[in-house]
């Protein structure tokens, strides 16, 4: 394959190598002659040999998606080059898709691919805490702890009950993890990230919520590549909360004291002399933690074999003491070409996470012993928390991080074997079988000197083990021609079934006599009694058939076509089949004869597609009849087993439907230094699974029912730019914004539907779902300031303006609470529940920007979000209640001296706050330097021959963060398994930043 | 592949949990589903407790809880929620196992009509509770079959609480009663039924209380005289009065009572009323002032069940501020339920209390009324130490009756002796008083009378109303705390009138209104209703 041309007896040769940014041979460069007309291509090793006519001293080096080099080869006979990538042209970028690749531009879906560049240098345990803002129309929240998984939504939520979260396709296979943490970011090639249903339809009823593609690396050159990569960092608490210390407490329970006459007979008057601790909780809890991850890899390919062999470990400490996670994992991805028409494919990988759980409270319901509520007068180890009036023992967060034992430890194997057989050209035959196994191991234990515990009644221990097995097959048969007329044809059918089988059994003992065997000696239990033990199973089995139909025309008109067929053990047996179909069209108008004139634009491309997909994440056996079983009442001293009513059959549960219509804009422009794309969608849910509120009248306090209907609609613009494209210094900037609304069309015969409702013994909605509303509406009562004067307060008994939350009088209502009367009737009560805010973000999204000063790079990436409303859930228990630690902002509560003017209630406002309102609604909005990082990389391969590059790199994450909100953070959610719910601040666990050096050695 | 697909059906997989199918095919797994009806008696616990006690003319509680103070209202309805949602799922279980065991069970028909027979005594006492706390309620007695029979049960309205117990009447009569024979051993007192489980004693009990809410005396006097033959003469020989603590279980004398039982290392199923009905703890095994270690240890402080002045009342000393200690001119010996406690002032200046001391009287316990030692906390009878607080001259508190001896924090191991002989031998006097039979009405009242040590009232010279008031106190006397203070007041209709009265709580005074005799229904269930309930007594 050699092809030359001889020019007379002055042609000389010149041969040489042509190499990648990392030193990896390119196989099939183009090497030509200044003539552009003559030239060869490398052969399977990168090597070239070109004759060169007489005079003739410079070649052009070029390679698909790199930038082509002319590089003199005067008086040499051997020259190598290594070629850069072109920063420019992502069109000709492959693209996983569902089922197969596609080149960028024939793509006629909505697929978001993550550029791995942008985060390779971002410290992370977990690929996904890396992603917010970067893809638009992608929100990833998660609760802040290390190891504990996000939850992300794409496009917006749908589901009110039934699971939000897309799913995750690892190498082809569905369900190959449980969290994407269980992926180092160093092994992954690539993430793309479906959002329409064109694009998702192919996974039918697990596809509504969009899918994930990740793609694990893979061997490519010849020459062995090796990477060794070791990180090392810190990470502090960022944000801490502002709250009262000894001194200002001491003076708001003495105005509460003052102000209180049902309770002044008993309260002491406090004097601070007398309490020596002035405890600060949260920093009693946190430290500064250390972050540590090595990877060490080899990749390559060995004649028709190529292998990628990886090992890497992460240790993650929490900032919050003994909480952290360790994770180990290894993956060998092989594959051999044993013919032309034959080969196969072995991906392998193993993790173990050893994740020490978080052992404290912060806040959430935990009043008697949460950090945010324990006032400041309280020691580190104090038994009872005094403020909390009933004397009951507490454990303080300090004592349980101190004394409590807590961890859990998740094995995980996941094998897949692929066998492909290409027959004739273009025919494509694939069956991919794979197995995964996953246990989950709990430990936890309670020694018998927990404060909390009495003396006798001996520790505590908790097991906790759970396994799944999942059984997968996916058969595909597929067809790609182009005909010399231009017209291309791109075909796919085939069939899966996945098998997935779910055990788990617990056991927990209450008095174990012996507290230095832990969890190892069940048996050293007092009584029998007090074990609780509980075992479970299920098993569900999914069946599907699928085909796509791609066509194409001169690279200009696009069409394409899916359907799914889709059957279910999760659903009930009038229901077992489901049917999804889409369609998607592409007009690439660039390519039309008009205009072909604009050199300015390089690509406009117009598509549109609509589709159905389906939702069927619900825990298995929800459409049978059940009864629960419990140990209960006592009978002759013995507590007798005894079934209890658990839910009615409903023989018709099915999948939810999302039907989603899409159309977007993409245009390139100025030799592809503006690239645009522009979204819009429209969805609507229906059929929704849903966990309708019943009646307690009727036995049970909810049933799930396919009910109700939802719509999401919003906008994507992601805009990315080369401002300055030297050969010494670059500059690109990434931004994208994006906008979702939601909303609830209809929530069955139920007028709202809760989902986090507020504590105490009635219990109002806060978040929930009311027709016309949108989906994360936040609700409670309209705060109407505090009450100032009697004769206000009379005035009120006729108008009836203001409810309150208690029966006040005329002698005792001066400075409480007081909230609207929306209907005037008198009473405080369901029908003044108002909707306070949309938890939702106008916009959300981010801004990256690379930087290249020759070898330097220096990049920041800024997340933001506007608009949006959060609940702080902790003020519930903490303005103006008596039991607990205080913001500082209630030293200007309403006092009859000194503040009453104020509208912040006064000291002690009620006993149980917990009416929620107004008054704990803020603006959850955000600006936040998440990613910094600046790099240098040593190009060795210059110099040496065994080392390609080191590179050093100092990155940090979340480094600032401006935000009203007065929490901890408002990206965060205590809620990681509702996907419906975002940003939910119950317990959540404080945000943390991180800054982190990286050494990375390539050979 | 092939073997996935072998596999493959697209069927649940049924094993692994219970099913109203399945759950049926033994006489075990029948009781099991019965067991549960029991469960829902959780809810009578503290809150409970200041429900039906803290807010009447005997006891009151200083506590925060919306409940002591009456702060309640549809959207605080305090422990009314836990009434409410206790109460109905018990009903729909009752219902479930009644229907699912005589219609679709395999057992024999006299298994099979005994456990729907206790399980239908247990649905009556549900309703009775839901009855008396909210009057009229939605009443039905069918299985919760399917998601039809759900929506139509949220939109019953409330049937008039009288048309309830009626019909609960009937339904213990003719379904209930006659399969609790004395050849299967359930016509018995429960102290003698494995299990103690209910049924036949208290199916009468209830029957009796129905029908004196809907004042059919006749009726109630009925199942009453089966209790009487069942139980025979209330005398301290069969029936001693130490027997009536609630830590002491399944007595004789006992109808019904909520099991508990409670160790650090045992079984636990508890609640924690028995906190409320300790004395103030002081900490280290001092319980106000006295030594009592025997009580418990790491137990909870909290504000304790204390009697009004009208219960019993002791004023012992005064100290106007400012001014020199002085006996005691107001002592409100002669208002009280209880007469006069068996205490003396003794002189002695107590310069840290403020107050003069006052010693237990030994000579007059003999002749006083005995349920003194038991319902009024005096102090250490043994030791003969009062509380600090009565040496003050403050209010008594809740007597060794009620404690919980050995309690960890507030887990309170006794069982809650609700229904027992002595209230049943009560509402016989009260039935007769009614009838104007005032000799019989006189004999029953006497019987507990007797037993706590006192004279023997006459019929001569009391007309009607006055036997029904030496009742009404007698019953205060007798069944002080025991969960029934308040429903019998709203009963008489003279709760409001009396609480208002007597109550020695000013929050709980300034606060409550006469709609407060019943509980509102919670307001979310009103709005889950389509407002087809209402708490119109609440909006005026």
């Amino acid at each position: 394959m050699l092809p030359s041309l001889v020019w007379g007896q002055t042609a000389r040769t010149v041969t040489g190598k042509v190499l990648d940014e990392t030193g990896q041979i390119l196989a099939g460069a183009g090497v030509m002659l200044p003539d552009g007309k003559n030239g060869t291509v490398t052969d399977i090793g990168g090597a070239y040999s070109i004759q060169l006519p007489a005079g003739a001293e410079v070649l052009s080096f070029s390679f698909l998606g790199y930038e082509t080099q002319n590089v003199s080869v005067k008086g040499k006979d051997k020259v190598d080059v290594v070629l850069i990538p072109e920063k420019n042209n992502t069109l000709n970028e492959v693209v996983v898709i569902g089922y197969g690749t596609a080149r960028k531009q024939d793509l006629t879906g909505s697929v978001g691919v993550v550029k791995m560049s942008d985060i390779e240098d971002v410290p992370t345990l977990s690929v996904d805490k890396a992603l917010q803002g970067r893809i638009a129309g992608v929100d990833i929240v998660s609760s802040g702890a290390p190891g504990e998984s996000s939850s992300i939504n794409i496009r917006g939520a749908r589901s009110i009950t039934a699971s939000n979260e897309p799913l995750i396709v690892v190498d082809g296979v569905m369900d190959a993890v449980q969290d994407i943490s269980e992926i180092d970011l160093v092994d992954i090639e690539s993430i793309s990230v479906m959002k329409d249903a064109s694009s998702t339809a192919i996974y039918g009823s697990r596809g509504a919520n969009g899918v994930i593609l990740i793609t694990t690396k893979k061997g490519k050159s010849p020459k062995p590549s090796v990477i060794f990569k070791n990180e090392f960092g810190v990470s502090t608490i960022a944000r801490t909360l502002d709250l009262m210390n000894t001194e200002e407490f001491v003076r708001y329970r003495n105005d509460f004291r003052e102000l209180d006459s049902s309770s002044s007979e008993s309260l002491p008057t406090y004097d601070a002399a007398d309490y020596p601790n002035d405890t600060d909780w949260i920093a009693s809890i946190t430290r500064p933690a250390l972050y540590e991850h090595s990877y060490f890899s080899v990749s390559g390919k060995a004649g028709k074999s190529s292998y990628y062999g990886a090992l890497s470990f992460t240790d993650e400490q929490g900032i919050v003491k003994g909480s952290g996670v360790k994770r180990y994992s290894g993956r060998l991805n092989l594959s051999h070409e044993f013919t032309k028409w034959l080969s196969v494919n072995m991906n392998l990988s193993l993790f173990y996470s050893d994740r020490d759980v978080n052992k404290a409270q912060f806040g959430g319901t935990n009043i008697s012993n949460g950090a945010m509520y324990l006032a400041p007068v309280i020691g580190l180890l104090d038994r009872s928390n005094p403020i909390y009036e009933n004397g009951s023992l507490i454990n303080t967060p300090y004592a349980s991080i101190k004394y409590e034992e807590y961890f859990c430890r998740t094995p995980g194997q996941n094998y897949s074997m692929s066998i492909v057989f290409k027959p004739v050209k273009g025919l494509e035959i694939k069956s991919q079988n794979s197995l995964g196994r996953m246990v989950s191991d709990t430990f936890h234990w309670w020694p018998s000197y927990m404060p909390k515990k009495s003396s006798g009644e001996g520790a505590d221990a908790y097991r906790f083990n759970r396994q799944n097995r999942r059984l997968g097959s996916e058969n595909t048969v597929s067809y790609k021609t182009k005909l010399p007329s231009g017209h291309s044809i791109d075909a796919l059918g085939g069939f899966s079934v996945y098998s997935t089988e779910y055990l788990q059994q617990s056991i927990r003992a209450a008095g174990m006599l012996d507290d230095d065997a832990k969890w190892n000696n069940f048996a050293s239990i007092g009584s029998k009694e007090n074990y609780s033990i509980s075992s479970a199973s299920s098993r569900i089995l999914r069946m599907s058939a699928f085909a796509r139909m791609g066509y194409s025309y001169k690279n200009r008109y696009y069409l394409n076509f899916s359907v799914r067929a889709d059957g279910s053990s999760n659903f009930a047996r009038n229901n077992k089949w489901g049917f999804f179909p889409s369609a998607a069209a592409k007009w690439s108008i660039k390519s039309e004869s008009f205009l072909r004139r604009a050199r300015w634009l390089n690509t406009l491309d117009l598509r549109a597609s609509y589709g159905r997909t389906g939702n069927d994440d619900i825990p298995a056996y929800r459409s049978l009849q059940a009864y629960g079983t419990t140990s209960t009442y006592v009978f002759d001293g013995v507590q007798a087993p005894a079934f209890s009513l658990s839910r009615l059959e409903n023989p018709d549960l099915t999948w939810e439907t999302t039907d989603m219509a899409n159309v977007a804009l993409e245009t390139s422009m100025f030799n592809r230094r503006l690239n645009i794309t522009a979204e819009a969608y429209w969805s609507s849910t229906k059929d929704l699974l849903l966990n309708v509120t019943t009646m307690r009248t009727t036995g049970y306090s909810s049933r799930l029912s396919n009910l109700g209907r939802t719509a999401n609609n919003g906008y994507e613009l992601a805009i990315s730019s080369i401002n300055i494209d030297k050969p010494k210094f670059g500059w690109s900037t990434t931004f994208t914004i994006s906008h979702n609304s939601q909303m609830v069309l209809d929530v069955g015969h139920n007028d709202y539907v809760p989902t986090v409702k507020s504590p105490g013994n009635i219990n109002y909605m806060m978040y929930g779902y009311k027709a016309g509303y949108p989906l994360n509406s936040l609700w409670g009562f309209e705060y109407g300031g505090t009450v100032k004067s009697i004769e206000e307060y009379m005035e009120n008994l006729d108008s009836r303006q203001y409810g309150y939350r208690e029966n006040y009088t005329s002698a005792n209502c001066l400075g409480h609470s007081r909230y609207v009367d929306q209907n005037h009737d008198g009473v405080l009560d369901q029908k003044d529940l108002v909707c306070l805010g949309n938890g939702d973000p106008l916009v959300s999204g981010g801004l990256q920007n690379d930087f290249w000063f020759g070898n330097f790079k220096f990049s920041f990436f800024i997340a933001y979000s506007a608009g949006g409303k959060m609940y702080n859930y902790s003020e519930l228990y903490m303005a103006g209640s008596a039991y607990s630690n205080q913001y500082r902002y209630m030293l200007d509560s309403w006092h009859p001296v000194r503040n009453p003017q104020s509208d912040i209630p006064r000291a002690g406002d009620t006993m149980n706050a917990m009416l929620p309102s107004s008054l704990q609604v803020h603006d959850a909005s955000y600006v936040r330097l998440k990613d910094v990082s600046v790099k240098y990389t040593f190009p060795l391969y210059k110099t040496s021959k065994t080392f390609k590059s080191l590179s050093l790199s100092l990155s940090g994450t979340n480094l600032l963060l401006w935000s009203p909100y007065n929490g901890f953070d408002p990206d965060v959610t205590s809620e990681v398994d509702s996907g419906t719910l975002r940003r939910v601040d119950m317990n959540a666990y404080p945000s943390a930043r991180k800054v982190v050096l990286s050494v990375q050695l390539t050979l | 592949m092939l073997l996935l697909l072998s596999s493959c059906s697209l069927d649940e997989n049924m094993e692994g949990f219970a099913t109203r199918e399945n759950s049926y095919d033994t006489f075990a797994e029948a009781q099991a589903v019965v067991n549960n009806c029991y469960r829902y008696t959780s809810f009578m616990t503290t809150n409970f407790g200041l429900m039906t006690e803290a807010c009447t003319d005997i006891w009151y509680c200083t506590t925060s809880t919306v409940d002591a103070s009456l702060k309640i209202s549809p959207t605080q309805p305090g422990a009314g929620s836990a009434v409410w949602n206790n109460c109905y799922t018990a009903i729909a279980s009752c219902n479930e196992a009644i229907e699912c065991i005589t219609n679709r069970s395999s057992l024999s028909d006299s298994e099979k009509s005994q456990l729907q027979a206790e399980a239908r005594a247990l649905r009556a006492m549900y309703y009775y509770y839901l009855t008396n706390t909210f009057d009229g309620v939605p009443f039905y007695l069918y299985m919760v079959e399917d998601r039809e029979t759900q929506d139509r049960i949220q939109k019953l309205p409330r049937t008039p609480a009288n048309d309830i117990r009626r019909k609960l009447y009937q339904d213990l009569k003719e379904n209930a009663l006659p399969y609790f024979t004395k050849e299967n051993g359930l016509r018995a007192r429960p102290s003698e039924i494995k299990g103690n489980r209910a049924g036949y004693a208290l199916s009468l009990m209830l029957m009796a209380k129905f029908a004196m809410w809907y004042g059919n005396w006749n009726e109630a006097l009925e199942p009453l005289n089966e209790l009487e033959e069942l139980y025979g003469r209330l005398d301290e020989e069969n029936y001693p009065l130490d027997e009536t603590r609630w830590s002491l279980k399944n007595t004789d004398e006992s109808i019904f009572e909520v099991q508990h039982a409670w160790s650090t290392t045992g079984v636990q199923y508890s609640s924690s009323y028995g906190r409320l009905t300790l004395p103030s703890y002081d900490g280290d095994g001092w319980f106000n002032g006295v030594y009592m270690p025997e009580l418990g240890e790491n137990l909870a402080s909290w504000a304790s069940l204390r009697a009004n002045y009208h219960f019993a009342a002791f004023r012992a000393a005064q100290q106007a501020e400012g001014s020199a200690p002085r006996l005691s001119t107001d002592a409100q010996y002669t208002s009280s339920i209880f007469g006069e406690l068996p205490l003396t002032l003794t002189g002695t200046y107590l310069p840290n209390d403020g107050r003069y001391a006052v010693e237990l009287d030994e000579d007059r316990y003999g002749s006083c009324d005995r349920r003194t030692q038991y319902a009024v906390g005096l102090g250490k009878l043994s030791t003969e130490e009062t509380f600090s607080s009565v040496r003050r001259g403050i209010n008594a508190f809740a007597g060794p009756k009620l404690w919980c001896y050995g309690m960890v924090s507030s887990y309170d191991s006794n069982n809650y002796k609700i229904f027992r002989y002595a209230d049943a031998v009560l509402m016989m006097a009260e039935c007769y008083a009614m009838k104007g039979d005032l000799t019989r009405g006189v004999r029953y009242l006497n019987y507990t009378r007797v037993r706590a040590g006192l004279d023997p009232l006459s019929a001569a010279g009391l007309d009607v109303s006055g036997l029904l008031q030496e009742i009404r106190d007698e019953r205060a006397r007798e069944l002080a705390g025991e969960f029934h203070r308040k429903y019998d007041l709203v009963r008489w209709g003279i709760w409001y009138d009396e609480t208002y009265k007597y109550t020695n709580y000013a929050s709980l005074k300034e606060n409550m209104r006469p709609c407060h005799q019943y509980y509102p229904i919670p307001d979310t269930e009103c709005a889950l209703s389509g407002y087809v309930l209402t708490n119109d007594a609440y909006n005026e």
